[in-house]
């Protein structure tokens, strides 16, 4: 099987901090990968450097087979890596619809010429766009909700729109960044199975942070654990759950 | 909130009838100064200028009623343009007055030029305001009269053969002024040593004082505003730079002496009007009245002010009264002759609508302003 | 084309009918507001393409108004003015002699104002942070600093004067219009979308591919066109030019425009461009002496913007987000606010 990612000895320091420690990871095309940790260990650092968002102090990240650091983000979204955030980013003044057809933006096929003509290319493509988007509303359910304003959605849709909106960039790796945060247990459930289901229609890889150990543990087939930007473990649902090191650091992060 | 709306709706309407009462005998004559903004001041002291001439007179020879409405321009270009255009197609008047500054002016002259309406600026001095115009005119002289007459005076009456000029880059009114002097005192047979540039926010005049002493003229030429005059005595006298320095009408504020202390002291500048030195019974009687009614001596900015309200009551009486029309009141302006104002004796050029009139020469003597001479034209 | 398309057209040709109709029933001071009114609009839709839609806090509007203004007024001034009102010093010999009519004057205006907004974007916008304000504030000053002391181009303090009045109520309408469809197609479209994206989140439209960079560039440079252009509009208008005449004043006028209008909103900013210039004319009567009920009250100066201004604190009281918040006026809008009405008079 193909690997999808492989980070290499990924370094990121900030200042006299260094956030992530030669942190490397393989994963695989079409499983779901987990990344956990306690707070402040270095897994949103992580994702950043892998998006692009930050350049790592050393160390090389492998998206199919091509080294990705030093790229331009939006480069590395048309490669087809997608994210979403650990506090939901959605832009509030832009409707469900709007929102999702930003992720068509790298592929757009009219340029600003045809926008301000209105050329026919103008129309074809933008009525491919929105019909496009609406498909893609419709496989993920949320189609009676295209027109209202994303600010209005209660939480647990505003994530489900916002992983949406990632798949519209068409990604082939999807990085989610713990997207169970600040939800109810029911949401939670909910979630999950909206994750395992897109994963499954869009053919995707995933790669997701998490807080909750619950739902890292029903859902990943490879977890691997963070702490102070060290990665201390790496195995399987029952081998993480039993490893002492695991154990040490959740158990710290309790009593600090 | 819309009821709100509409309460204030009806209010404004109503004050706008109310503000608009109409007599039957009069003309309609609109004002346009700068009452807000940078340049306020000289707008406001137009105006009492204005105000006090009315209050003397405040008929044409066969009773028309001179009707004056005053709108504020802002100092600025736009807001000129606007209140003429307002003035000219809102209000029907047949003659302006206005603006101060001669850019303010240029930019609604077009349009009173365009209606055929005459515009008579009390201060504009800048030659370009009147050029190549049918129906602008001004009550005050030009800018290179100004610099030639500073020359005159250098070089006639203080017997100075070499001076520096000191031109302020970024002011209009500097660089036409140093540009007259520079002109009229070579051709006199004078020689300017050297010319020196700063700008309005330059505080330190270091650079320029030492090329000056190098050059050692024997006097400088300073065309500029009364601040920056100020300024630059206090550290000239500092560095021991003792010559006399000439201005021209923008020295002429309380706040030279005020800044510029004893350093100021011999500083002498061209002007339009020195209420002290009555040049016709007409400057007596305003400068009389305007003591009354406002407890201080006019200034040049409400002399000329006064005179351009008394040229334009001149012409309509002449044009007619009432029954005047724009092109007549015009031409009346424009024939002004001999007209004994509050600055001086007037003559208004048919042709180019520049007024030739004299210039006085003041010096500041222990802290105060002191008429020196008139220098006729 | 489509009900709305029609519509959208008609209300055009009827502003157009209604100015013609102006152009010889007003008068020319009301006609003379309505074209101030027509190159604000642009200046202001451009000034709130960056603001309000792009969310780049920028001030460059009267440093771009400026240079469109002089680059246009140096093009339309024939050899012969140029030489008589050089006096200082003699303009440098091309440029003396570069002559040519309103229309390509008014498009290299706005073009050398477009290619300075890239100069000046090009490396505000490669740093994240709120440069842009600081940056093009200082602009605005240092082209006041460059056009005094660059005699040999633009005369310096003395100005430009004596400009030809082309400007006409069709120039000023022709490019409002204009300007209006071009930045409403742009916001209506991907490259809309991408720039609220950017004003509203702009690590999540980095996230979504959209190459942030170039987005926040094509507002600005857009907005620089239209500013210059508006620029030699007025310069023709007023038909004379000089250093101290496009102050910070200008940009503020216009953020209040785009603020009152609503940030975002093409429409909002339209109706609030008529407010604010109609609104402080007409407020001028408040500034004339008056007698109501036999009291005499005597006109005082800038009572006009002590008005004005509390209106404006009321707008934004009361309507918090501008007249239109983010909001278009749409005709569906329009529609359902009739149906609303007839419902409920049944
Ligand atoms: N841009 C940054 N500059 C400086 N320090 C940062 C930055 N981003 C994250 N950090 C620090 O790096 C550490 C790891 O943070 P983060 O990756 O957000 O942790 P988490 O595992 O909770 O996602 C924290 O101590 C955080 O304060
Ligand atoms: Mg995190």
């Amino acid at each position: 099987m193909n690997i999808a990612l492989k980070c290499d000895k990924i370094t990121m320091k900030f200042g006299g901090l260094t956030a992530v420690n030669e942190f490397s990871a393989e994963i695989r095309e079409h499983m779901i990968f987990g990344l956990i940790g306690p707070n402040g260990a270095g897994k949103t650092t992580a994702f950043n450097v892998i998006t692009g968002n930050l350049k790592p102090t050393s160390g090389d990240v492998n998206f199919f087979g091509k080294s990705i650091v030093g790229l331009k983000p939006y480069k590395i979204v048309s490669m087809g890596m997608a994210r979403t955030f650990q506090n939901i980013r959605l832009f509030s003044n832009l409707t469900v619809l709007e929102n999702i057809l930003t992720g068509f933006h790298h592929k757009l096929q009219y340029n600003i010429v045809d926008t301000v003509l209105r050329t026919p290319r103008y129309y074809k493509h933008e009525k491919e766009m929105r019909n496009t988007a609406r498909e893609l509303l419709k496989s993920v359910g949320l189609l009676d909700k295209a027109d209202l304003k994303a600010s209005g959605l209660p939480y647990g849709e505003r994530r489900e729109v916002e992983i949406a909106r990632a798949l519209a960039t068409g990604p082939k790796l999807l990085l989610l960044d713990e997207p169970a945060a600040g939800m109810n247990p029911q949401e939670t459930l909910n979630l999950m199975y909206f994750i395992q289901e897109v994963k499954e229609s869009f053919n995707l890889t995933v790669f997701l942070i998490e807080h909750d150990m619950k739902f890292v543990m029903n859902l990943c087939e490879t977890i691997a654990v963070l702490d102070h930007g060290v990665k201390i473990a790496e195995g399987n649902p029952e081998e993480i759950q039993k490893n002492p090191d695991v154990i040490r650091a959740y158990l710290g992060d309790i009593d600090a | 909130m819309k009821r709100f709306l509409n309460i204030l709706a009806v209010a404004l309407v109503s004050f706008m009838f109310m503000a608009t009462s109409s007599y039957s005998k009069e003309v309609k004559v609109g004002v346009v100064l700068p009452m807000t903004g940078l340049v306020a001041a000289f707008g406001q002291s137009a105006w009492k200028g204005i105000e006090l001439a009315q209050s003397m007179e405040p008929t044409a020879k066969d009773g028309t009623k001179i009707h004056l409405t005053l709108l504020d321009n802002k100092g600025t270009k736009v807001g000129t343009a606007n209140a003429v255009s307002k003035l000219i197609s809102s209000n029907h008047v047949k003659t302006l007055i206005g603006a101060i500054t001669s850019s303010d002016t240029m930019a609604g002259a077009p349009i009173a030029e365009r209606h055929h309406i005459p515009m008579i600026s009390s201060s504009a001095t800048n030659p370009l305001v009147t050029k190549g115009t049918k129906y602008i005119s001004r009550a005050c002289f030009i800018d290179p009269f100004q610099g030639a007459v500073a020359a005159k005076y250098v070089y006639n009456n203080l017997h100075k053969k070499t001076a520096t000029v000191m031109i302020e880059r970024d002011q209009d009114y500097s660089v036409g002024l140093a540009h007259a002097f520079i002109k009229a005192f070579k051709k006199l047979g004078g020689k300017v040593v050297s010319v020196a540039f700063f700008q309005s926010t330059d505080q330190d005049y270091s650079a320029q004082i030492s090329t000056i002493k190098a050059k050692n003229p024997e006097v400088i030429y300073m065309p500029s505003y009364y601040q920056e005059i100020a300024l630059f005595c206090r550290q000239a006298r500092q560095y021991g730079l003792n010559q006399p320095v000439l201005a021209g009408d923008g020295a002429e504020a309380d706040a030279l002496i005020k800044i510029g202390g004893k350093a100021v002291n011999g500083v002498t500048f061209t002007t339009h009007f020195d209420p002290h030195a009555a040049a016709t019974p007409l400057t007596t009687k305003f400068v009389n009245l305007y003591n009354k009614k406002y407890k201080q001596n006019p200034d040049a900015m409400a002399a000329l002010g006064a005179d351009a309200y008394f040229i334009v009551l001149n012409a309509v009486s002449k044009a007619g009264g009432y029954k005047a029309t724009p092109k007549k009141i015009n031409y009346y302006i424009r024939h002004t002759k001999n007209f004994k104002g509050v600055t001086g004796v007037i003559n208004i050029n048919p042709k180019t609508g520049n007024a030739i009139k004299s210039a006085v020469i003041r010096k500041v003597v222990n802290g105060k302003f002191v008429y020196v001479t008139t220098v006729n034209p | 084309m489509n009900k709305k398309t029609i519509l959208t057209v008609l209300s055009v040709v009827l502003l157009f009918l209604f100015l013609w109709y102006g152009d010889g029933h007003l008068s020319t001071y009301a006609m003379r507001i309505w074209e101030e009114v027509g190159i604000f609009l642009m200046l202001a839709a451009s000034y709130n393409l960056i603001n309000g839609v792009t969310g780049q806090f920028s001030l460059e509007p009267n440093g771009f108004v400026a240079i469109g203004a002089y680059v246009t007024a140096i093009l339309i001034l024939t050899p012969a003015q140029k030489e008589a009102m050089f006096i200082i010093t003699p303009m440098v010999p091309w440029l003396q002699n570069l002559h040519m009519s309103f229309f390509p004057a008014l498009i290299i205006g706005g073009l050398v104002t477009a290619f300075v907004g890239f100069l000046l974007g090009f490396p505000v916008f490669r740093v994240r942070g709120d440069y842009l304000a600081i940056v093009t504030l200082g602009f605005g000053l240092t082209i006041r600093v460059v056009s005094n002391n660059t005699v040999p181009i633009t005369n310096g303090a003395l100005g430009l004067k004596g400009l030809p009045t082309y400007t006409t109520i069709w120039w000023c309408w022709g490019w409002a219009v204009f300007a209006m469809i071009v930045i409403m197609r742009m916001v209506n479209s991907e490259f809309g979308r991408a720039m609220k994206a950017v004003r509203d989140d702009e690590d999540a439209a980095i996230a979504m591919g959209i190459n942030t960079f170039w987005i926040k560039m094509t507002a600005f440079i857009t907005a620089a066109f239209f500013e210059g252009v508006g620029g030699g509009l007025l310069a023709s208008l007023i038909t004379i030019i000089s250093p101290t005449m496009f102050t910070f004043f200008l940009t503020f006028e216009l953020l209040i425009i785009i603020v009152v209008g609503g940030l975002g909103s093409m429409t909002g900013t339209a109706l609030a461009t008529i407010v604010v210039i109609w609104g402080s004319e007409i407020l001028r009567v408040v500034e004339q002496p008056m007698d109501i009920f036999g009291l005499h009250i005597p006109g005082i100066p800038g009572m006009r913007m002590v008005v004005f201004s509390v209106l404006l604190i009321l707008i934004m009281i009361f309507a918090r987000e501008g007249i239109m918040g983010q909001k278009e006026f749409s005709w569906d809008s329009l529609f359902n606010f009739f149906k609303k009405n007839k419902v409920a008079q049944k």
